[in-house]
């Protein structure tokens, strides 16, 4: 003991290179300061970027889920647009064909002439009135094709309909297509933000970064149909948006004031034939209000009201069911079809035919081959001069459609002696081939007002959405250290790789009005609760109620915010 | 009896006084270095307070185009003044919204690039229909440009380059809302629908008048 002490004062008394020993210590402390550093900062910054990632990464999920909320709201809206447009259309033909005919304008013609029989003011009003009636006359030709065209559209199965059905099936692939689009980018904005998918199925190989695959459990519709968050709704939920309180209702949609007052513009339309602008930037009430008004006072209805009691008369029956305007109604057709234009069958009321005629050598009408046209001596017209009297006719239908007749006629003439004897008589046959161009008959259908038997149904929330509408991100990035004392070939990369995990989550919400007629869906980042971990990808919603559970508890185990 | 009679014990007395100036010697030339270092810990340290800052910043500017495009010209001196009050000189920040650093390189290489950057111009054209051209992804890069100084030592002085600090954050633009996108737009496709009908029924008025004139007009047989 008393040498380790001697040596130890020795050492002490020694002081030769003593400072250097210290600085050295003192110089590998700081070292060590140095890295811890360096490694704690890259570690804190990677962690903060990893952070952001996934903030970002679950954000931008989410608000492309918003957005396909947002996307079937648009469809939602258009379908009620869809379905003003029939009301209103339907109730504009209907007004015109009611109330602006050539009856009505007949009968004020009537009236005016008749007013000239008044004494001294008579001729003045007459006159007045007729020149009235001859702007009528034509707004009824102005306005005329349109009523019809707009009749086209709205009717049963009309484009106004089909359309319908199309924004439906539009909404069906959005609410696939945007849970998708949102798993991809917010993977892809992971990856802007230097961080990966926690589930990586890229071929790691060189150069390839892209497409990785994030753990984003969103709610992927499952055998359902529908996306848990959505609910298929029913023709109602139009008609409540459309006619109803529930939206903007029908009187907005079916004034086009637009490009006059700038109110109303709920569909920024613009009909070429309705700009008559006089008297004030008109409605279609005030075109009809305005006619008839001033042409047609007490004795027809005022079409403005007409137009509004059918707009309410077909909203109510639309969206009612009823079918008390169901009525067939008579509409004219024109056909090119061979059975269409049989008299026996419709009513024709004007028909086109293309007739060719020939004389021919036959002596038998019945056994006569109508395609044969070589048969044909010469291209001539049936005699018409009396010379020659028809004795026999003959038809031969050749082909359906389009529809072609063979009319064979046999015309005899007879030769007679000076005493009026008949000594011969000369036969000549004609061959008619007619062939049909079109035909116009008119015809009783059924134009009916009530939807296709297959109403276009919208999506709407389901009672539940809620529990759907948060997401939960997972991200992943290489934080280890960037310098390390122990490892030689550290390169000054990673040098202990370590990844750390990062999870967010974010809800999609809508600050105003919840409903899928409201264009305001929007996304936010939310408290992280592990409870609000949905695990429901794809149809894991129908694993059986235990195991998902236990896949549920163990995901609250593994992620820790 | 003494081994060297002769020695003597001045000239190592003063040895041991050399010794004590060696320890000197040794500490004035290890102490400058041991002060730079604790620089370099607080150089490194600021370095990394830089980075952070950058980084926050970068997403606090993104996150704020992301929410109203809007602001674009508002959020640079926003970041500023948050984050970089007296050391606006050494800021840049930029707007690489809609920059995408992986397309343009991955693209030509693998097929996943490819991919990627199809699906990207397909979520972007969505995107660009609904929003009335705003960006898909809001970006925004804050560089840091530091003066390399060890203390009160410039080492620029002696050639040494400034030292930048680069952050980007990138975030999609936040949702579609009736304000700020013309969602009628939509509702155009509608009045096309019905303009287009407009039309077709006028070509086939014209066709039904300008239909060949028969020969000759018979009764049906």
């Amino acid at each position: 003991m008393r040498r380790f002490f001697k040596l130890s004062r020795d050492v002490h008394n020694d002081r030769g290179g003593q400072a250097m020993i210290v600085i050295a210590i003192v110089m590998f402390t700081i070292v060590c300061f140095l890295v811890f550093t360096v490694n704690v900062g890259h570690r804190i910054t990677g962690k903060v970027e990893l952070q952001n990632a996934a903030d970002a990464s679950v954000q931008s999920g989410a608000i492309w889920n918003a957005r396909g909320l947002n996307m079937i709201s648009i469809l939602n809206v258009g379908m009620t647009e869809c379905l003003a447009l029939v009301i209103m259309f339907r109730a504009f033909h209907k007004t015109w064909q009611t109330t602006l005919n050539k009856v009505v304008i007949a009968c004020n013609r009537a009236a005016a002439n008749a007013c000239s029989a008044i004494p001294i003011v008579g001729p003045a009003i007459a006159s007045a009135w007729n020149a009235l009636i001859t702007i009528a006359e034509f707004a009824e030709r102005a306005i005329g094709p349109a009523a019809k065209a707009m009749n086209r559209l709205a009717k049963k199965n009309g484009a106004l309909w089909k359309l319908m059905d199309t924004l439906e099936t539009m909404e069906r692939g959005i609410q696939y297509a945007a849970p998708v689009i949102a798993l991809y980018e917010s993977d892809r904005i992971a990856a802007f933000n230097n961080a990966d998918g926690v589930i990586d199925f890229s071929l790691k190989g060189e150069n390839v970064e892209a497409f990785h695959a994030i753990l984003l459990p969103l709610p992927i519709p499952d055998g359902s149909g529908t996306a848990p968050m959505i609910k298929e709704g029913s023709f109602d939920d139009i008609c409540e948006h459309t006619v109803g309180d529930g939206g903007h209702g029908y009187e907005e949609y079916l004034k086009w004031k637009a490009w006059f007052s700038g109110q109303y513009n709920a569909l920024g339309m613009d009909i070429p034939m309705m700009h008559i602008d006089f008297l004030g930037g008109p409605s279609i009430q005030d075109i009809f209000a305005t006619i008839y008004g001033t042409v047609c006072i007490g004795i027809i209805p005022n079409p403005g009201i007409v137009y509004k009691v059918y707009v309410k008369v077909f909203a109510d029956s639309i969206c009612g069911g009823s079918t008390s305007f169901d009525a067939p109604e008579t509409v004219e057709r024109n056909t090119t079809s061979c059975s269409e234009c049989d008299p026996g069958k419709h009513d024709i009321t004007d028909k086109k035919w293309l007739r060719e005629t020939c004389e021919i050598n036959s002596s038998n009408l019945k056994a006569y081959n109508c395609d044969k046209s070589n048969a044909c001596i010469s291209n001539a017209k049936s005699p018409s001069d009396g010379a020659y009297e028809k004795v026999k006719t003959v038809t031969h239908v050749m082909s359906e459609d389009p529809c072609k007749k063979c009319i064979l006629k046999k015309w005899e003439k007879e030769i007679r002696n000076a005493e009026g004897e008949v000594v011969d008589i000369k036969k000549k046959y004609y061959k008619t081939v007619k062939t049909l161009r079109w035909c116009k008959y008119k015809e009783k259908v059924d134009e009916g007002i009530t939807p296709p038997s297959k109403k276009p149904k919208p999506l709407m929330l389901a009672d539940d959405w809620q529990d759907y509408a948060k997401y939960t991100v997972v991200v992943k990035k290489d934080v280890g250290d960037r310098v390390s004392i122990v490892s030689a070939d550290s390169g000054g990369h990673n040098a202990i790789s370590g990844f750390a995990l990062a999870t967010a989550q974010a809800e999609v919400y809508n600050p105003t009005e919840a409903h899928l007629f409201n264009q305001d869906w929007q996304a936010n980042l939310k408290p992280w609760k592990a409870g609000d971990v949905n695990l429901g990808i794809g149809g894991l919603n129908d694993l059986p109620s235990v195991i998902q559970k236990a896949v549920n508890e163990g995901a609250k185990e593994v992620i820790v915010h | 009896m003494r081994l060297f009679p002769n020695f003597r014990i001045a000239p190592l007395k003063g040895l041991v006084k050399e010794s004590r100036g060696q320890s000197s010697v040794e500490f004035a030339v290890g102490a400058p270095v041991l002060i730079f270092m604790i620089f370099a810990i607080l150089y490194v340290n600021d370095f990394y307070i830089a980075k952070e800052k950058t980084l926050v910043s970068a997403r606090y500017g993104s996150w704020k185009l992301a929410r109203d495009a809007n602001l674009s010209g508002d959020v640079k001196p926003d970041i500023l003044q948050h984050y970089f009050e007296g050391a606006e000189g050494n800021i840049e920040i930029q707007d690489v919204s809609d920059t995408n650093p992986f397309n343009a390189e991955n693209a030509n290489t693998n097929i996943t690039g490819l991919l990627s950057s199809g699906v990207d111009s397909v979520v972007e054209f969505i995107n660009k229909v609904f929003t009335d051209g705003g960006h898909l992804r809001y970006g925004i890069r804050v560089t840091y440009s530091g003066q390399p100084k060890l203390g009160p030592f410039d080492l620029a002085k002696i050639g040494v380059d400034p030292i930048h600090v680069s952050s980007a954050h990138y975030v999609d633009g936040n949702s579609w809302d009736g304000d700020n996108t013309d969602v009628h737009e939509v509702m155009g496709l509608l009045w096309e629908t019905v303009k287009g009908a407009f039309q077709a029924l006028n070509d086939e008025d014209v066709n039904e008048e300008g239909g060949e004139a028969d020969l000759e007009d018979a009764e049906l047989p």
